[in-house]
């Protein structure tokens, strides 16, 4: 029996696959939507009550500017109910490089302790743990990272001006996580006015030099176990943090009151410094004064001395004088004697010389003439005999000549004719023709060249001969003029001996002068040596008055110097102590009571922004899972009564048979129990892992873990399928049962159809006339089946609601922020500032503002932050601001009505303009109070004038005047809302940094509330996935109802097409049903989507937030149009599923 | 050339691994105007012929001219044209619309053809012209069928196709709706195929084909049609 039961199971899924996997398809759509969904908000609190738990996160957290000391801490730990407590330092420092503002701590050992993402902790005083951020920025672990030394405000300027870290230098040992940090986009304020933390970091205790800690980390007993946004907790913690404040409630006073003490002091010890410093300087130049006149004394005493010995010795000088001209005298006299002398001997001398001169050269020319004289007779001589040599050879020539022609005549040869022949040949050069001629010819060829050279020679000779002679006269002419000269100078050397005979007598008197000259010298040498030492004497005198004078002269030097050098340090410690004594007067007038925060969980707005987001994506969970299971349940539950009526017959016949009920619906219990499991497990397995992941995802921009720490809640997944299984199985056991109430016949008799009925549109006659015959045959069709009519509607509004619902919220999301900022909200900055801090830098600070050409405008307001309770909602801030100048400040930010936009407001003379979702949270209405606890803890009731438009934050806007009423003092300008140039091109953190380098400026924000854009952000995404998967459905619970309805009435459509309807004709005929349908959905679905918006808009938003309202209608056409695509693209399925419908077969008799 | 002809006609059905030839070489020809009957036993193929020869199915071999068109190798549009136009149907378990009343049941078919006749006039014709704004389930067997036949006659077919007409009717409203028929086809001219297994009613048609095991075994024509009153069975 099971295994036919089973078998038949099986050959009914195939037989009907399309039915069968449509009911998985919607179950494990149902079910992953459901689990998913229903899975995300506890996925997100889960990772990060794992993180908190495992990083042993703190309850409480005090801090306070100061540090806390001695007393702070007994008061603290003084608490019950401590389990473990941690003190901690903590500095704010500019890394050297990079110029991030690092907040470096001191490692916590085991509260709140960070979270290793890699390396290690420190272990020695020069390693340090890094923000896991700063990794990204470029930082390694082995890398040193160093430091800038700290600047502050609010530093006191004390002597001893002693760093915070006895290190600036440190080793990365890894990186980390910490609770306190858990949004990574997100920065915080440091705490000093330095603007906002880049990261953080962890370093050894021993590293800071300040006894006082900064801050102190408990947890209470009595929070053990408990998670982070359990309601127990937060009672407990926030108890707890009552009652430390009363415990803490004197300190603020007592710590000012020190600090003014601290402050007195020095300005006490100042003015002593500037008193002994006065006095100092009396002193001083009283001494001064003393030696000033003794040195007057001196100086004249001196004077007279000098004047006496000056004249003494003018005198003798004279008388030397004198004499020592007569001995000028007397030298100048000899000197030109001298002189004199000297001229004449040199002139003698020239003579002398002269005539040497002279003498020499006529011996040397006369003994040359002679030289010359010998020399050429001597060639004279040679040359005679020279030419009676060649005469001789000649004759020799001659004889030669004579006996060749003897030879020649005796040969028979006449010597003429011969001789004209040789000596042609010879003179024409023809040796060779002399050769022929013969030995003869040869030789006398040769006698006749010799002849002619020997007579050349001899010519030669001769004029040589001649040349000598004529030179041998001249010499002997020469000769003969020397003579004279000779003479003339015999008689000069007479003269010149004369001459130096009177030189000599010269001389001798001149020695003689000398000598005289000499002596007289001597004797005024002697009378001056006399005047010398008489003048010495004296002036020993004097110099020993002047020494006197001297060390009188020193002593006021010295007294001098000393005096100066005094007075500078006493002027430099009378500046000081100004300085110091302005500076303690100053900070005395800006101290204000140190502020000790105390903080829980919660007040992080990081971590609590985290939980916020999760609840807030929960509430979104239960509706739309929820609502999308139903439709998908419907869905199920009319394919499941659909299948079931069409097996009436089986049925019937089966029972006929003889089977029991539960035989019988076994099979359709089955059949839904498979398919139900089936889809369940699909979607159980792919809804928290993908789309609690998916939601996570959306949400971890401002987590710092981009993955969750994964796990599965198994109580949705088992509730989901439940519900799948009952919508089927159940529903299936349930319908097949109500079947089997009747008996077998009449089950296996055809189910009559439907009876046709008029329909209550008929009656209205007036359209009904109007209606062509198809309009009015789709009315009927649409109004006979009421249940499934419903059923479409149901299921293509709830659809359309849900995608009009995404559209819209992501509407009120991107909206949001260009109308805050560019309708309402003008400005981007809000400085905060304190000008008592520095008079210069104020003044600085306000030519900057006016000079720079970055801003725009700015306008001066008092900003103070004010807080409103209400039980059931946490504590809400709210920013009040007070213009300086209201017309000014209106510019920057426009306050308008909600309702009607074109209403703008102005400042009222009494009450306050109150932003409207606070006004809505407080239930308050124009003229109603609102009663907010101010800074300094009092209740203050506001009259509200008007509500204004706002989506981020709090506001109340009011008169100064109002103010001054209202809270007892005047306002004292603390803040300056800045409009940025927008044509100018400026980078926001040099901005930023510039505004902070001034001494007076405190804080700079910006308006456009990173952390709000970032959770709507998140939200869209959310939305997305909503839209996706509203889609999805819509196309499925279309499709499902179109194939129910066509199943249903297959033999009415086949008749139709048997009459000879076109395709076209067929589809048209069922899908105006379905497009009729689909437009009442759609406008029902608009109806419940507005609904839907406005609920969410409420709830999704964190408290200080609003989402913008208004719906565009660009949704509403989105909306419809996709509803309707789908519509059409389920009507091709149809068109083509009709034009395959075999009419035999869907016409064939019931037999 | 017949009004219609029927050539060896043949219609094969693969049911797994067997084939089932509900038709194995069907040959006849009709004459316009007649009344034909056709006769045979349950599962001779006498209702597959019907529905090819009214364009509800295809053959797979053969040829089916009527008025001269050849509809074995219709298309599916032409086919649609061709039981638009051309072809009435009446079935044995009428087939009506429920959600309409027997006027707009029969307008239904008057909306799609051109040159229809009036509805209320064919429902007169039928004699229902008292029951115009009844719903099918309002009627009794015999007026439904008269609805579904007037509904056909509507549309001015050249054939009206009758499957085992009088199947779900007694004796009595049977007998009137032939009788119905047979007036229908001597006053409209229109040529009227009645399939039935009663072989009683034979003797009332112009021609008689007796289908049996897939094939024509006989058919033969009577020069005297009998009218339906002079029949008892």
């Amino acid at each position: 029996m099971k295994i036919a039961l089973l078998k038949d199971i099986y050959r009914e899924i195939r037989y009907s696959l399309p039915r069968f996997l449509s009911i998985m398809l919607m179950i494990s759509l149902g079910v992953f939507v459901y689990s998913g969904l229903k899975g995300s908000a506890p996925l997100m609190r889960n990772t990060m009550n794992d993180f908190t738990t495992k990083t042993n996160m703190a309850d409480l957290k005090i801090e306070t500017i100061l540090g806390l000391d001695r007393k702070d801490m007994s008061l603290i730990l003084s608490g019950q109910d401590i389990s473990t407590a941690e003190f901690h330092y903590s500095v704010d420092l500019n890394t050297a490089d990079s110029d991030l503002l690092i907040q470096l701590q001191s490692l916590p050992k085991t509260i709140s302790i960070p979270y290793l993402t890699a390396g290690r902790l420190p272990e020695n005083a020069n390693e340090i743990l890094l923000d896991h951020s700063l990794q990204a920025k470029g930082y390694q672990i082995g890398q040193v990272i160093s430091f800038k030394k700290e600047i502050s405000k609010f530093r006191f300027r004390t002597d001893e001006q002693e760093n915070t870290l006895k290190r600036y230098k440190f080793q990365i040992t890894g990186f980390c996580y910490h609770p306190e940090f858990t949004n990574p986009n997100l920065k915080r304020e440091a705490s000093d006015g330095l603007g906002k933390l880049d990261g953080f970091a962890f370093i050894s205790e021993k590293n800071f030099n300040s006894d006082d800690y900064r801050f102190a980390r408990l947890k209470l007993n009595q929070a053990d176990g408990l998670t982070s946004e359990s309601p127990i907790y937060k009672e407990i913690t926030s108890n707890y943090k009552k009652n430390l404040r009363t415990v803490l409630i004197g300190r603020p006073k007592l710590r000012l009151r020190d600090l003014k003490k601290e402050a007195m002091d020095q300005i006490r010890d100042n003015e002593k410094k500037l008193t002994d410093a006065q006095r100092q300087i009396k002193d001083a130049r009283n001494q001064l004064d003393l030696a000033n006149r003794e040195l007057t004394d001196g100086e004249d005493q001196l004077d007279r001395q000098k004047k006496n010995l000056a004249n003494q010795i003018q005198k003798a000088e004279s008388d030397i004088q004198k004499a020592e001209n007569q001995l000028n005298l007397a030298k100048s006299n000899l000197d030109q004697g001298l002189a004199a002398y000297h001229l004449e001997k040199s002139e003698w001398e020239n003579g002398k010389k002269q005539y040497s001169e002279g003498h020499l050269a006529l011996i040397n020319g006369k003994t040359q003439l002679k030289q010359e004289q010998d020399k050429l007779q001597k060639n004279l001589d040679q040359l005679e005999i020279g030419i009676s040599q060649i005469e001789k050879a000649l004759m020799e020539l001659d004889a030669a000549e004579k006996q060749l022609f003897s030879a020649l005549s005796a040969l028979g040869i006449t010597p003429d004719a011969f001789k004209l022949k040789v000596s042609t040949a010879v003179k024409n050069n023809q040796t060779s023709l002399i050769e022929a001629m013969g030995d003869a010819a040869v030789n006398y060829a040769a006698i006749i060249q010799n002849r002619q050279k020997l007579l050349l020679q001899k010519k030669e000779l001769l004029r040589n001969q001649q040349k000598i002679q004529v030179s041998l006269k001249m010499i002997a002419d020469e000769l003969v003029k020397l003579e004279p000269k000779e003479m003339d100078l015999k008689k000069i050397k007479s003269t010149l001996d004369l001459a130096e005979i009177a030189l000599r007598n010269a001389k001798a008197d001149l020695d003689k002068g000398q000598a005289e000259y000499k002596l007289g010298i001597e004797k005024l040498e002697l009378s001056r040596r006399d005047l010398t030492s008489q003048v010495n004497s004296a002036w020993e005198k004097i110099n020993q008055a002047e020494t006197e004078l001297t060390k009188a002269r020193q002593k006021y030097e010295d007294g001098k110097d000393k005096f100066e050098e005094e007075e500078k340090e006493a002027n430099d410690k009378i500046a000081d102590g100004k300085a110091k004594i302005a500076d303690a007067k100053k900070i005395l007038k800006a101290l204000k009571e140190p502020a000790y925060k105390i903080q829980t969980r919660d007040d992080l707005s990081q971590y609590y922004l985290y939980y916020d987001s999760a609840q807030r994506m929960e509430f979104l969970s239960n509706i739309f899972p929820v609502f999308f299971f139903l439709i998908a349940m419907l869905v199920c539950l009319s394919t499941m009564t659909r299948m079931a009526e069409e097996h009436r017959g089986q049925i019937g016949t089966l029972k006929a048979l003889g089977y029991n009920n539960w035989d019988i619906s076994k099979k359709y219990f089955y059949y839904g129990l498979f398919s139900s499991v089936i889809g369940g497990i699909i979607g159980v397995c792919l809804g928290q892992p993908i789309l609690s992941r998916a939601v996570y995802s959306a949400y971890n921009d401002i987590f710092i873990f981009q993955k969750p720490f994964f796990k599965m809640f198994w109580q949705y997944n088992i509730i989901s399928v439940l519900i799948g299984i009952a919508c089927t199985a159940l529903v299936a056991f349930i319908v097949v049962n109500k079947h089997l109430h009747f008996n077998a016949a009449a089950l296996m008799r055809p189910k009559a159809p439907k009876n046709g009925t008029k329909i209550a549109l008929e009656r209205i006659i007036f359209i009904w006339k109007r209606m062509s015959f198809l309009q009015k045959v789709t009315a009927r069709n649409m109004f006979r089946y009421k249940a499934r009519m419903l059923m479409a509607i149901l299921g293509i509004s709830g659809c359309t609601s849900l995608v009009f619902l995404g559209f819209a919220l992501r509407d009120s999301v991107s909206h949001l922020l260009p109308i805050q900022f560019e309708q309402l909200t003008h400005y981007q900055y809000m400085v905060i500032y304190d000008e008592d801090l520095s008079e210069s830098a104020a003044a600085d600070f306000r030519t900057y503002l006016k000079k720079t050409s970055a801003i725009r405008q700015s306008s001066t307001i008092y900003l103070e932050s004010a807080d409103w309770n209400k039980k059931g909602l946490s504590t809400q801030t709210i920013q009040m601001i007070i213009p300086q100048n209201p017309q000014d400040f209106l510019e920057l930010q426009t306050l308008r009505s909600p309702e009607n936009t074109k209403k703008t407001f102005t400042l009222p003379k009494e009450g306050a303009i109150l932003t409207d979702k606070l006004a809505k949270l407080a239930q308050v209405k124009v003229g109603d109070t609102l009663e907010v606890i101010d800074e300094d803890n009092r209740k203050i009731q506001i009259l509200i004038a008007a509500i204004s438009e706002n989506y981020l934050g709090h506001y109340l806007y009011m008169s100064k005047n109002y103010y001054t009423r209202l809270f007892g003092e005047n306002p004292a300008w603390n803040a300056k809302a800045i409009l940025l140039n927008s044509d100018q091109d400026i980078n926001e953190d040099t901005f930023i940094s510039e505004l902070l380098d001034f001494d007076v400026v405190l804080s700079v924000a910006e308006t456009n509330f990173a952390s709000a854009s970032q959770s709507l952000e998140s939200l869209d995404i959310v939305v997305g996935i909503m839209i996706l998967l509203s889609s999805l459905l819509a196309f499925v619970v279309l499709y499902n109802l179109s194939n129910i309805n066509i199943s249903e009435r297959m033999r009415e459509l086949s008749t139709i097409k048997v009459l000879g309807f076109f395709p076209q004709e067929l589809t048209a005929y069922v899908y105006r049903e379905t497009f009729s349908l689909s437009i009442i959905g759609i406008g029902l679905g608009y109806i419940l989507g507005i609904l839907l918006h406005k609920m969410i808009l409420e709830v999704i938003v964190p408290d200080a937030f609003q989402l913008y309202a208004k719906i565009f209608p660009m949704t509403y056409l989105i909306a419809a149009i996709m509803t309707l695509i789908f519509s059409v693209i389920v009507m091709i399925f149809v068109h083509f599923r009709l034009k395959r419908i075999d009419m035999v077969e869907a016409l064939k008799s019931y037999e | 050339m017949a009004y219609v002809e029927v050539k060896n006609m043949y219609k094969r059905y693969k049911m797994g691994q067997s084939i089932i030839v509900a038709n194995n070489g069907i040959d006849f020809s009709l004459e316009k105007g007649e009344f034909v009957v056709i006769v045979g036993p349950s599962g001779a193929g006498k209702s597959t012929v019907l529905n090819i020869l009214g364009g509800m199915d295809t053959c797979d071999e053969g040829q089916i001219l009527v008025d001269g068109k050849n509809i074995a190798t219709a298309n599916a549009y032409e086919l649609t044209k061709y039981r638009r136009y051309d072809i009435g149907f009446v079935f044995q378990f009428y087939n009506l619309i429920p959600n309409l009343t027997a006027k707009e049941n029969v307008e239904l078919a008057s909306q799609i053809v051109k040159n229809a006749l009036d509805a209320e006039k064919v429902m007169d014709m039928v004699g229902l012209a008292h029951r115009l704004n009844n719903f099918p389930a309002q009627l009794s067997g015999g007026e439904q069928q008269r609805v579904a036949i007037a509904r056909a006659l509507a549309k001015k077919p050249k054939l009206l196709l009758c499957d085992e007409p009088t199947g779900a009717l007694d004796y009595k409203t049977g007998k009137a709706i032939l009788q119905l028929l047979q007036d229908t086809c001597l006053k409209t001219g229109t040529t009227v195929v009645v399939i039935t297994h009663n072989q009683a009613i034979a003797p009332i048609a112009h021609r008689v084909i007796e289908i049996n095991d897939a094939k024509v075994r006989n058919m033969h024509l009577n020069q005297n049609p009998k009218s339906i009153q002079e029949i008892e069975w």
